[in-house]
């Protein structure tokens, strides 16, 4: 059934970037009032805190990888690896809410189409009120998908991107999303220790309807080799 | 004013200038994606990064700017059913000069309601070394005549 071989080759070209949907870290850095200035406390801190640094890839600027074998620590026994993640599987990602300031400041930032930061022109738009844009929806995925991958202590390296975003209904002030994501299919890269998930993000509203769904492709570490 | 049927498969737009800054890709990523690299120039130096980069979210969103800005006040766009294809191609950083370039692919006629179409439109956030860092394919809905 999985992987399809021909699409896992085209997907699993070089990857430069590290923003996934599902992502490594948490909201304790930001949360934190005094970020470490020193390299060193940094390093602890890191070390201590976030085993996603730990990394075995190294991907240069121009793409290719290199092995860089870090030694293995007790921590790592509950680290989620590749390996540990299967097809069917779901996960909460837990709830936010969203207020019609919150949809005002982002698109006024970001997105400053009427039926975004004008809530009388929305009234005449085919959205019928004021609704929150589409990236600021996405944005708040991202941010439950990290904290939720930081509480599961998921070994994910990033994303190349998405195959596919749909937003399915609008979201309005007073809303609240729950977020769930399922793994739809997964394969290991060929030629580096890391391997490939695919899988659907998905925020649903006090109604019980989807409002955005998000099919995309995370990299996870792959199990180290025992002893 | 640019309706469904004014718009042609094959049209190319080129528009926008967004300048990155290191205030405002702190500020994004402290709200939506707190990872290290995104947050702190210390930590970034330390990642595999090398240095502080924007969220590819935050990318997204300075591209959906530069839509709102330049690109949607002169055609009668009413939003978007999503997105196919992104691809995070490579790092955004302080002080990159964003621009988009956009390719009309495909229209389709709404089957249920009469007043609209959808309308994919390719679109290539380029920095300004010419480097493509972020590629999507939109659905965008456009109001018909």
């Amino acid at each position: 059934m999985y992987p399809i071989p021909g699409r896992a080759r085209r997907r699993a070209r070089p990857l430069l970037y590290s923003d996934p949907v599902t992502a490594g870290f948490g909201a304790s850095w930001a949360q934190q009032p005094q970020i470490p200035e020193r390299l060193a406390d940094l390093a602890r801190a890191v070390s201590a805190d976030i085993p996603e640094l730990r990394m075995e890839v190294r991907y240069t600027a121009r793409g290719r990888s290199q092995r860089r074998p870090r030694p293995q620590s007790d921590e790592d026994d509950q680290v989620r690896y590749w390996e540990d993640l299967t097809v069917g599987e779901t996960a909460e990602l837990g709830s936010c809410a969203i207020t019609e300031t919150e949809i005002l400041a982002f698109a006024r930032k970001y997105d400053p189409q009427p039926f975004h930061t004008d809530p009388a022109a929305a009234r005449r738009s085919i959205y019928g009120g004021l609704i929150a844009s589409g990236w600021h929806t996405c944005a708040l995925m991202m941010r439950l998908s990290v904290d939720a991958a930081r509480r599961q202590e998921l070994a994910t390296t990033g994303s190349p991107g998405l195959d596919s975003c749909r937003w399915l209904k609008p979201v309005r002030p007073g809303d609240t999303l729950t977020g769930r994501t399922e793994v739809l299919e997964t394969w290991p890269s060929r030629s580096k220790p890391i391997g490939f998930i695919r899988r659907r993000n998905e925020l649903i509203n006090q109604h019980g309807e989807v409002v955005v769904s998000v099919v995309g492709i995370t990299m996870y570490r792959r199990r180290p080799a025992a002893g | 004013m640019k309706y469904f049927e004014d718009v042609q498969v094959g049209d190319v737009m080129r528009f926008g200038r967004y300048a990155v800054t290191q205030e405002e890709i702190v500020e994004y990523a402290r709200q939506f994606d707190p990872q290290p690299f995104h947050l702190d120039e210390a930590a970034a130096a330390a990642s595999i990064f090398g240095g502080l980069i924007a969220s590819g979210w935050h990318t997204g969103a300075m591209f959906m700017r530069m839509v709102a800005e330049h690109m949607t006040p002169g055609h009668a766009t009413s939003g978007a059913m999503g997105f196919d294809d992104l691809k995070w191609i490579r790092p955004v950083r302080p002080g990159d000069v964003l621009s988009v370039e956009s390719e009309i692919r495909e229209k389709t006629e709404s089957r249920s309601r009469a007043d609209r179409g959808t309308v994919k439109i390719e679109s290539r956030i380029s920095n300004q070394r010419g480097e493509v860092v972020m590629s999507l394919v939109s659905l965008v809905i456009y109001l018909r005549r």
